[in-house]
């Protein structure tokens, strides 16, 4: 993927979101419009989980993680957004499963004989929710740094840059931290739009 | 299907208010005033209870009318000893009535027989509550979650679906007749009446070959009937409702989600959507929204692009 030349300098993406309380197990932020912070630590450092998609690799913070699970039978839900066009039962729990190739707008296919679930917990306007995210390939739990990464540039990008709350460089490679909360956003505003008009 | 059952309990409450109670509670309604009795709702735990306040001060029920009719018809020995409570739990026994005469309307001890068993059938309770002079209050217990129901599992290409038992009519074949000529009209006739029919291999863009033969189910809701075509009616069975995901709210053909036996998710068919006319099928599979949620292409790149 073709970037913009690294930035020289040492950069933290850590925006202030107003009223976003990303800490903890839920630290993939809730708010609308502001990406959520980064929840570096002291040393700069931040533990991820990473996975291949689409021949990218994505970043998903480890404190959001619940599962990575062998594929499990998937039901196609007729009429919803094709991001989760499907559930899956996750221990008793419907929960949907996400496709964020759909987002990325990357070329959909099977996700090969590598193939993991990640189940994640992430907050949709403040609610948690469970949600799994099917992946090709799941890499390892690894820590970023945050004298590596920089926010997403305006050029040089096959997706809205809001997608991602910061591309961080590492082995010479680029990796994605998504922003959820602002890849889920428009699908639960378009739900509880027809949720309005439903009822 | 939640709603409406609770919407059914509403119902019942209207009835409560209404008819049956006042006929079984021998209720005089004041001039003006609480006539319509008090309607009070309180969530309260798990549970939600609804209590129906009638006639404070008034009417009220008259316990010894109440132990003469049980001892009349033998549910007590004369002279035993019965609480107060207990007496009143006397008129949800089927064919009690303290009514003096029986008309074609009241007095044959049905209503609050059957009140108290679609109280059950929500797994809730009824409790009658009354003293000389303070009225008699009706207090209805409704689960919050009416997670269990009777269903009806279908099968629509590879997906399996359930139905509200309680929404089937009847399941038939689809006749060669009416499905030949259904290009243009999706209408059936059954006993005389026509039942339109939407065919969920095409709402739900299912895959697959339909079978030879096509089952119809005819759920209703109120006065509405339509037939839904599926490729198998696999059978009924007890679902345990699973909440869906705020993320699926738009997809409102369905109430719920179950797990089937095989540890599969099957939806929940919201027949009330379906009845309601609000869903299409989709033009053409796959049915997926009209809107994307983003834009493929970034409008900078396309700016580089041009550049």
């Amino acid at each position: 993927m073709p970037l913009v030349d690294p930035m020289t300098e040492p950069q933290t993406i850590a925006h202030s979101a107003i009223g976003s309380s990303a800490i903890g197990s839920s630290a993939i932020g809730s708010s609308g419009l502001a990406p959520a912070p980064i929840a570096w630590d002291a040393q700069g450092a931040l533990e991820v989980l990473t996975f291949d998609l689409g021949g990218q690799t994505f970043a998903i913070e480890a404190t959001a993680l619940r599962e990575i699970i062998d594929p499990l039978p998937e039901t196609v839900v007729p009429g919803a957004d094709p991001l989760i066009s499907a559930v899956i039962n996750f221990r008793g729990q419907v929960i949907p499963l996400a496709d964020l190739r759909v987002a990325f707008g990357m070329p959909r296919g099977p996700l090969g004989a590598d193939a993991r679930l990640v189940v994640l917990e992430i907050a949709l306007d403040g609610q948690p929710l469970h949600i799994a995210i099917g992946t090709e390939r799941v890499n390892e739990v690894t820590s970023l740094h945050a004298t590596q990464a920089q926010a997403a540039p305006s050029l040089g990008l096959r997706w809205p840059r809001e997608l991602a709350r910061a591309l961080v460089r590492r082995d010479g490679d680029v990796v994605v931290l998504p922003d959820l909360a602002a890849v889920f956003a428009p699908v639960l505003r378009q739900a509880e739009r027809s949720g309005l008009l439903a009822a | 299907m939640v709603v409406e059952r609770v919407y059914e309990a509403g119902e019942l409450v209207a009835v409560l208010t209404t008819e049956p109670l006042g006929r079984v509670l021998d209720y005089k309604a004041p001039e003006g005033g609480c006539g319509d009795g008090d309607f009070v709702e309180v969530p309260l735990g798990p549970r939600k209870v609804i209590g129906v306040v009638w006639g404070k001060g008034e009417g009220g029920y008259d316990l010894a009318r109440v132990r003469a009719r049980a001892q009349a018809i033998g549910l007590i020995e004369p002279g035993a000893v019965v609480s107060d409570h207990d007496l009143t739990q006397m008129i949800f026994q089927p064919g009690f009535s303290t009514a003096a005469k029986v008309t074609s309307l009241s007095g044959r001890g049905v209503g609050m027989d059957v009140v108290k068993r679609k109280i059950e059938a929500l797994r809730g309770t009824i409790e009658v509550a009354t003293a000389p002079g303070q009225g008699t209050t009706i207090t209805l217990h409704i689960p919050l979650t009416l997670a269990i129901i009777e269903g009806l599992l279908v099968r629509v290409g590879h997906g399996h679906f359930v139905l509200p038992l309680g929404a089937v009519e009847e399941c038939l074949e689809l006749s060669a007749q009416d499905d030949r000529r259904a290009s243009g009209r999706n209408l059936m006739s059954l006993r005389d009446r026509l039942v339109p029919f939407l065919r969920l291999r095409d709402m739900f863009a299912a895959g697959g070959e339909p079978d030879p033969f096509q089952k119809v189910v005819v759920v209703a809701n109120g006065d509405a009937r339509v037939g839904l075509v599926v490729d198998q009616i696999v059978g009924s069975q007890q679902t345990v409702i699973k909440s869906m995901s705020p993320l699926h709210r738009n997809a409102a053909a369905f109430a719920g989600a179950t797990i089937l036996g095989d540890g599969s998710v099957a939806l929940i068919l919201d027949v009330g959507q379906l009845l309601g006319g609000q869903l299409q099928p989709p033009a053409s599979p796959p049915a997926t929204p009209p809107v994307p949620p983003h834009p493929p292409f970034a409008p900078e790149e396309r700016l580089r692009a041009v550049g």
